[in-house]
């Protein structure tokens, strides 16, 4: 369990992590959301001992991050951003180094070709890392963070600068990673997607300041009537627009075409986030008009991002 | 304490695998050497002896020492390897002592590649001149804690800045100002009552002492505060990042 309480942070005026308390249980894939500079990153360096909070405590399977780092670091695996790693080392030198200074002695080689499989890094094995591409160079960096199967993860951005294949084989290894074993992985990124495809529970950070939590369903109930049902339509449109405005479930519709002989296409916003899909076709039917096409964009990830983020920016 | 040990091994490898150990010992061999034979003009020199090799050491090391240290923390800084290190379960000053070690073992290497000279030396001697190993055995040792006392220079700077050229300058100027302050013609300048100090600080004047064949505990103990002062300095000057504001 990682428990993170009051934690705070500044550096010079800014508070880099503002208050922030959450709890995170084994078995689950947690995603710190937020744009750049939210704090995500200072969190994640509490988290790994590299920096200390101001004040606030943080713990990571029970040991103090301040008291008993040693003990911490031994049980976590991390891959800073960006993924550094000693450039003039070859692949399985580099690994080998990690495994040593954990101490895996006898484990030592099993643990490497594990992971050079689990990354998919056994065509490279023998490279330098200088002549590794970006994608490469981030498995490397996975593979270190999970060279001592620790049974903590913090990943910071673990797919920036990946090609979409490789996003994807990424994704579906912390999945794996996260599920496969009684794990606790934590990842930040600024990509909602990510989260949706990849997380359990989704905390959204702005500002040093937790603005929303929970699993990415729960947050898609955080926006309200913003999902937006794309109709084709063909009847007369003053019957048709007079029934949008009678139906009491709709909150605003906007002519997007009309092409002639009756054919209309209209983008209708709902007022709750519940789905009228059945509404607009029963008006359909009691009003006389054909529907040729309903089709329901649920609110995203991104929307509500982009409505907490913003909304809080503009309400100060 | 036995988790450091592959990073020790890390750092002194660097040397070898890489072109850079071989560069480093390329360039030092040929200054000591050049300025051995050359300046010196050791071979018409009358006498037998290193003492021309020592007298020039504290200024290769001048530029020498700080081209090894300025790497050794400014490096990983850089390329955000600090991050790796610091979040694998070992402590700062393991961390910091294994760069240290490796750098001085690589510095002593350097500096044993040079026993060639005490060869020809002796084998140059003339006839019934028997060369006095006492200096020269003393030379060395002091060379090396010298050179100790250099590198914890070194690599405090190094700790300071992500930037190896800044670590570099920085430290060649601390040091420059360590040596200058050792010669007489200098140390003058300061008022009488410090002037025992201003020498007793100087990095030179326990290695003059120590080359003439002494070896005084005193000296041995000023390189040891020396490197212990510096190497705690950058210690902190790690562990600064925790609390950096």
């Amino acid at each position: 369990m990682i428990e993170v309480k009051n934690l705070l942070k500044t550096y010079g005026s800014t508070r880099a992590v503002d208050d922030i308390s959450f709890t995170i249980n084994k078995g689950e894939v947690v995603g710190l959301l937020g744009p750049n500079c939210a704090g995500k990153t200072t969190t994640m360096r509490i988290l790994t001992c590299y920096i200390s909070p101001d004040s606030g405590m943080a713990s990571v399977g029970g040991y103090s991050v301040i008291d008993q780092s040693l003990d911490v670091r031994r049980i976590l695996g991390y891959l800073p951003e960006a993924a550094p790693l000693y450039q003039e080392m070859n692949v399985i030198d580099y690994l080998g180094f990690i495994s040593d200074i954990h101490g895996l002695g006898a484990a030592k080689k099993g643990r490497i070709e594990a992971m050079v499989e689990t990354t998919g890094l056994s065509g490279v094995v023998h490279k330098d890392i200088n002549e590794l591409s970006k994608g490469y160079r981030q498995r490397v960096g996975l593979a270190t963070a999970m060279i001592h199967d620790p049974e903590y993860l913090i990943l910071d951005e673990p797919t920036t600068g990946l090609d979409p294949n490789q996003i994807v084989e990424i994704r579906n290894l912390i999945r794996k990673i996260g599920h496969d074993r009684n794990r606790c992985v934590i990842l930040s990124t600024h990509i909602l997607p990510e989260v949706e495809a990849t997380c359990d529970r989704a905390i959204i950070i702005n500002d040093g300041k937790i603005i929303a939590e929970g699993t990415p369903t729960e947050l898609s109930g955080f926006a309200h009537g913003s999902d937006v049902y794309h109709v084709d339509a063909i009847g007369n449109s003053n019957i048709i627009e007079a029934a949008f405005k009678s139906n009491s479930k709709i909150s605003s519709f906007t002519l997007k075409s009309d092409s002639g002989n009756n054919h209309l296409v209209y983008d209708i916003t709902s007022a709750s986030n519940q789905d009228i899909s059945e509404e607009i076709f029963d008006l359909a039917v009691s009003k006389g008009f054909k529907l040729t096409r309903l089709h329901r964009e649920v609110a995203s990830l991104e929307d509500i991002f982009r409505t907490l983020t913003i909304g809080e920016a503009g309400v100060k | 304490m036995k988790r450091v040990v592959p990073v020790f091994n890390r750092e002194l490898a660097q040397y070898f695998n890489t072109p850079l150990g071989f560069i480093y010992i390329d360039v030092f061999l040929l200054l000591t050497g050049f300025f051995f034979f050359e300046l010196f003009k050791y071979f018409i020199s009358e006498q037998a002896s290193m003492r021309n090799l020592f007298q020039l050491l504290p200024w290769v090391y001048l530029f020498f020492v700080p081209a090894i240290s300025m790497r050794l923390l400014a490096e990983d800084k850089k390329i955000g390897t600090v991050e790796v290190l610091m979040t694998l379960p070992l402590r700062d000053w393991e961390v910091v002592l294994a760069k240290f070690l490796a750098a001085f073992i690589f510095l002593a290497v350097a500096l044993l590649l040079t026993l060639p000279l005490v060869v020809i030396v002796a084998q140059s001697a003339a006839t019934g001149v028997k060369l006095d190993y006492g200096p020269i055995v003393g030379g060395y040792l002091s060379a090396v804690l010298m050179g100790g006392a250099f590198l914890a220079i070194g690599i405090f700077f190094s700790s300071m800045t992500d930037n190896q050229i800044v670590a570099f300058i920085l430290s060649v100027v601390t040091m420059a100002v360590f040596l200058l302050i050792g010669l007489p013609d200098i140390a003058k300048f300061f008022p009488h009552a410090i002037q025992r100090f201003i020498l007793n600080i100087s990095l030179v004047s326990h290695f003059y002492s120590v080359e003439r064949g002494v070896i005084d505990t005193r000296d041995m103990l000023y390189y040891a505060s020396v490197m212990f002062i510096f190497l705690f300095a950058t210690i902190r000057s790690v562990e600064s990042r925790k609390w950096k504001a």
